[in-house]
């Protein structure tokens, strides 16, 4: 077990202490088969659910086989961070099936004449021939290949119980597949709601292929799980005859990344040091929050301090070059934006933190990561978000969060103020009040009962359809030949 | 000043003005005048970047004004492990200009005069050709354009820094561009050998790095990356968990042609290959295991932009089956064992001499059924339907034939030549080796003669009952055509539309709708309107019928009655389908008695017990 893995808590110890030896039913451990674009080492900020998730799986006894793009994708195309892997749990076996960059490849020399000297006309046709595949651009094309893969795994290996994360969505193909085919059952974790804009509230091209798609995956499935309550209930009013498989399995903070945060941190009284830590996306509120500033750093002191730890957007904006210049023109206000920043370094990120800036677009149906790793630190945090954001959810019982009165610089800037003074002034009963109400939030506490309730599942399905019928419902043995030949389910 | 009164030597201006404020002290290949980036105060921090190139010069040429998100001056240096050298051309924050400079002035003219600087672009990007041939060959540059919109000026600042750098070897030239300038950069790199041209500066870093850390030739590693890597494709069954995977399959330097071994001596096996249309091939090997006791598997190289991939023992993709190291593995698991081989619709299993242009290339069908033969295994074929349909028998036979009107179109031209290749090879197969034929549907028996008819086996969850047939008021009619110009889906479409729109039905159609999605809408139907032209019973109509719908379908009854018993369906053509839906209509009862027949009639010929003794004579079984 790695020491990311084993912070991470899911080092196969339990939150109760015992570890899982997962041999139930016919004695033989579940097999999992976790199917996750986004897998170390991609850099994306999925990531470190599926890491979190697999090796809670191995925590909890089961095998665990990890189906995700291969190692050339995410060096060349979307993006690496090759720190990651070393987090994932050695026992954790991971298949690599090779994605069809497609649209995302950057690589010019290697794209059709077409692409290159008709780039609408390539964009169509790709268009047309990716929703004929799969509801989803850009990644459909992935499908056959991996559903492919997860029919020779089953076969070679069979599987107990898929659990399928996305988006990227079409890492639910296989686990429907599966399903309909050999009669493994399937967890739906949808951390993003494929139907749902979260920052609108409106259901995305209601009727269409995607939720026609969605409909019949979740009627077959164990489990369908999303990050917050919210928009598990939307799930349960549009679809109210699968609402008992609706669940939330919200996403909490990962103890691997956050030792160095956990570690109270005595304030210079002359030098006070604010921050906030994400993608600084384009509806992020950075106007108002250095208006804010400007308004508070006089009563803060010459030398306090505002930093930004983040990226600015995704790339290929032209609003992202104004943002770097409002940061550089709010230099001389003790503003720093220190780019984009790893993971593994966040928790030393915090260490360097009094008084943290909790902001994020969105409302009722947005929660973020980040907030859970805000209230793990037990540090004051300031609020800047919409009075319905689920975010003042997570942190309801959050003793040291300051809400300004309104969303207005003043505001904002007393709020700096105040949280500053708190931080200034605080005990250490305050300090731990602080991070015993983050406590609750970690990742794996929220985590784990949920695995251990689908696992049960699987291995109560697997009971009730025998030890040599594995993953189908048909199985067919032989009584020559290796164990490992078993047959799957085709039908008939 | 519009773009056509754009001088014509605007473009040239831009090149020169721009390489005029190249450092010469960098061109000269003095020290770097990079100017240090403190992360957190003159630009973003560091991205988190892969180990860095043992030993590469780098060259950054380019814009390099405000610093946008991404790796800066210091990552490059990391990257590839000492100091770029670099030739800055820019003024900061030309996208602003109002044209103070020449250079600044360039790129409004630019702006104004697309066209003219992508001419312009394609000229330059054939010199890059030229250097690429090898006079003077780059170590490694990365040309950086940060600015989107001035590919073109940089492309020949590029090269130029390329002529005076010194020769060495591994020519390396990353150009980054823009899709704008997407098309010059294409065409100068076509050949793969020197020059790559990526979309970013992260992108280009990432791809340096991902070729430094490789042991790779890094035109080589362009090819594979993330589509075609042989050590990646196939490396799905390695141990079982927490063992090592086993070592990855290499390529031999001898080129893709495969060798089959021998067939053993030990029990029949059984393999079934490659199609498994509708899952097929699958059903008939567990028929085969359950029913007769012999090993059965089946191999399913599947399109890889299929909607659905089908459970199969040994599925690939037609991508994956395209390298040869797969297909050495599909030679080692899947057709090594077999003493036996069911060759689908004369389609390439292995494609033994490594020729063919596709997994659907008949004539490698043929090869690698003469190597199966050759190495000791029986054979036979089995033809699905539109392989060995051959149009012109068909428009013969069948009065409604979609071929009688088709003519000599082209798509009837292609068909003709696809059937005829297949039933040569065939011919052939059968004269020189007597190698038998089995078809899927009875209707084919008249297209294949002397086959065997091999029955297609029902899946059990179609058996599900679905809502009792004919009792609403108004029939729900559903038609879901797979080739709607094979099903006469024209004249199903117009027949019920009137029907639907005179109140007597609900008329559904289905398009494009995954098979998954398909079986639960069928089930929600009365009556499933199969094809009303082409004459076979195909495995949709039989699902339907299992689930006790109505199917109306057209069938000649010669070929219904080689079922030796009353088939339950209605038999329908394009001149009777209105007066038989409007029947149905009229006489609920009656016919939901005969849909009610349809599941024990599935069950006693597709439930896999029939097709397992049409295949027994075979397996000498």
């Amino acid at each position: 077990m790695s020491d990311g893995a084993s912070a991470a808590d899911p080092s196969g110890q339990q939150p109760d202490g015992q570890r899982s030896d997962g041999q139930q039913g016919d004695g033989r451990a579940p097999h999992v088969l976790y199917v996750a674009w986004g897998f170390p080492p991609h850099r994306g900020p999925g990531t470190y659910r599926a890491l979190a998730t697999v090796n809670a799986l191995v925590g909890l006894g089961a095998r665990v086989t990890v189906i995700t793009a291969d190692l050339a994708t995410f060096e060349v195309v979307s993006g690496a961070d090759p720190s990651l892997l070393a987090h994932v749990d050695p026992a954790v076996r991971v298949v690599r099936v090779p994605f069809p960059p497609g649209r995302r490849d950057p690589v010019v020399s290697r794209w059709s004449r077409q692409r290159a000297e008709a780039p609408g006309d390539w964009r169509d046709a790709t268009t047309a021939r990716e929703l004929a595949v799969y509801p989803e651009l850009t990644y459909a094309l992935w499908r056959p290949r991996l559903d492919a893969a997860a029919y020779r795994l089953h076969r070679a290996d069979p599987v107990d119980l898929v659990i399928a994360t996305g988006n990227p969505y079409v890492d639910f193909s296989p686990a429907f597949s599966l399903g309909v085919e050999s009669g493994v059952p399937y967890v739906l974790d949808d951390r993003d709601s494929w139907l749902l804009d979260v920052y609108t509230g409106e259901q995305l091209d209601p009727g269409g292929p995607a939720e026609r798609l969605w409909e019949v995956m979740q009627r077959r499935c164990t489990e369908a799980w999303f990050v917050n309550p919210p928009i598990a209930d939307w799930y349960r009013r549009r679809f109210p005859d699968q609402a008992e498989r609706v669940h939330v399995v919200e996403n909490g903070w990962d103890g691997a990344y956050l030792a160095d945060a956990l570690t109270p941190r005595r304030p210079d009284p002359q030098a006070p040091v604010f921050g906030y830590l994400g993608t600084i996306s384009g509806g992020l509120p950075v106007e108002l929050l250095l208006d804010a500033w400007r308004r508070a750093r006089p009563r803060l002191g010459e030398n306090a301090e505002l930093r930004f730890y983040g990226q600015i957007g995704h790339g290929g904006s032209s609003g992202e070059a104004d943002r770097v210049r409002l940061f550089a023109d709010h230099a001389r206000h003790g503003v720093r934006h220190l780019g984009r920043w790893p993971k593994s370094e966040v928790g030393r990120a915090y260490a360097e933190l009094d008084v943290l800036v909790f902001a994020k677009e969105g409302g009722g149906l947005v929660t973020s990561g980040k907030v859970y790793e805000y209230a793990a630190t037990g540090r004051p945090v300031v609020t800047v978000i919409d009075p319905d954001h689920d975010a003042r959810r997570v942190l309801a019982a959050y003793p040291r969060r300051h809400d300004p009165r309104r969303l207005d610089p003043a505001a904002v800037a007393d709020a700096f103020v105040a949280a500053w003074e708190d931080a200034r002034g605080a005990d250490p009963e305050r300090v731990a009040a602080g991070q015993a109400a983050g406590a609750a939030l970690r990742r794996d506490a929220l985590l784990v009962p949920a695995l251990r309730r689908v696992l049960d599942a699987a291995l109560a399905a697997r009971t009730d359809r025998g030890p040599t019928s594995a993953g189908s419902s048909t199985t067919s043995t032989t009584t020559e030949g290796p164990s490992d030949e078993q047959r799957v389910e085709v039908g008939g | 000043m519009s773009a056509a009164e754009e001088p014509e030597t605007a473009h040239p201006s831009v090149e020169e003005g721009l390489v005029e404020r190249a450092d010469r002290s960098a061109l000269a290949g003095e020290e770097p005048v990079s100017r240090p980036v403190t992360p957190g105060v003159d630009g973003p921090a560091a991205a988190p970047l892969p180990a860095a190139v043992p030993g590469a010069p780098a060259v950054v040429v380019g814009w390099w004004d405000v610093e946008p998100p991404g790796p800066s001056l210091d990552d490059l240096a990391a990257l590839t492990g000492r100091a770029p050298l670099v030739v800055r051309l820019s003024p900061r924050h030309v996208p602003r200009t109002h044209g103070d400079t020449p250079a600044e002035r360039a790129v409004l003219a630019w702006r104004r005069g697309r066209r003219r600087v992508e001419r312009g672009g394609i000229a330059l990007s054939r010199r890059m050709v030229r250097l690429r041939g090898g006079t003077r060959p780059a170590r490694l540059v990365l040309k950086v354009t940060r600015q989107p919109r001035l590919p073109v000026t940089d492309t020949s600042a590029a090269t130029r820094l390329a002529q005076v750098l010194p020769p060495g070897p591994a020519p390396l030239l990353v150009a980054v561009t823009d899709t704008r300038s997407a098309a010059a950069a294409w065409t100068a790199t076509q050949d793969r050998e020197a020059a790559a041209v990526v979309l970013g500066l992260e992108a280009a870093a990432r791809l340096v790095a991902a070729v430094g850390a490789s042991d790779r030739p890094w035109s080589e590693w362009i090819d594979v990356a993330g589509d075609t890597d042989p050590d990646h494709v196939y490396a799905v069954l390695p141990g079982p968990c927490g063992e090592p995977a086993p070592a990855p399959h290499t390529l031999e330097a001898d080129g893709s042609a495969l060798a089959l071994p021998p067939a053993g001596d030990g029990p029949t096996r059984l393999l079934i290959a490659p199609a498994n249309y509708a899952g097929q091939g699958a059903a008939w090997a567990v028929a085969v295991q359950d029913r007769l006791g012999v090993r059965a598997q089946n191999l399913h190289v599947v399109r890889a932009d299929a909607p659905f991939v089908f459970a199969a023992d040994h599925p690939v993709t037609s991508s994956e089956w395209t390298l040869p190291a797969v297909r050495r593995r599909i030679v080692q698991d899947a057709v090594g064992p077999a003493t036996h081989v069911l060759l689908e619709s004369m389609r390439p299993i292995v494609d033994v001499e490594g020729t063919a242009p596709s997994g659907w290339d008949f004539a490698a069908g043929g090869r690698d059924a003469r190597a199966l033969l050759a190495g000791g295994r029986r054979l036979a074929v089995l033809l699905h339907g539109s392989e060995s349909r051959t149009p012109d028998r068909h428009a013969e036979v069948y009065p409604h034939s979609p071929f009688r009107d088709a003519g000599d179109s082209l798509p009837v031209r292609r068909l003709r030549g696809a059937t005829e290749a297949v039933h040569a090879q065939l011919d052939a197969l059968r004269e020189e080796f007597g190698v038998g034929r089995f078809v899927s549907t009875p209707d084919m028996l008249d297209f294949v003669p002397g086959a065997t008819w091999l029955p297609v086996v029902v899946r059990r969850d179609a058996f599900v009952a679905g809502v009792p047939a004919l009792e609403r008021r108004r029939p729900v009619v559903l038609h879901a055509p797979s080739n709607p110009l094979m099903k006469g889906s024209d004249v199903v479409d117009a027949a019920m539309a009137r029907l639907h729109d005179a109140g007597l039905i609900e008329y559904r159609r289905l398009t494009g709708v995954p098979p998954a999605l398909v079986g639960d809408l069928v089930r929600d139907a009365d009556v499933v309107v199969d094809q009303v032209a082409l004459g076979n019973l195909g495995v949709m109509a039989l699902e339907a019928m299992a689930s006790g719908r109505l199917v109306l379908a057209h069938a000649l009854p010669e070929v219904l009655a080689r079922y030796g018993e009353d088939v339950p369906l209605v038999l329908v053509d394009p001149t009777t389908l209105s007066e038989v839906v409007a029947d149905v209509v009229a006489r609920r009862e009656h016919f939901a008695q005969v849909a009610a027949r349809g599941p024990e009639f599935v069950r006693r010929h597709h439930d896999g017990r029939r097709s397992a003794a049409a295949i027994a004579p075979f397996l000498g079984v």
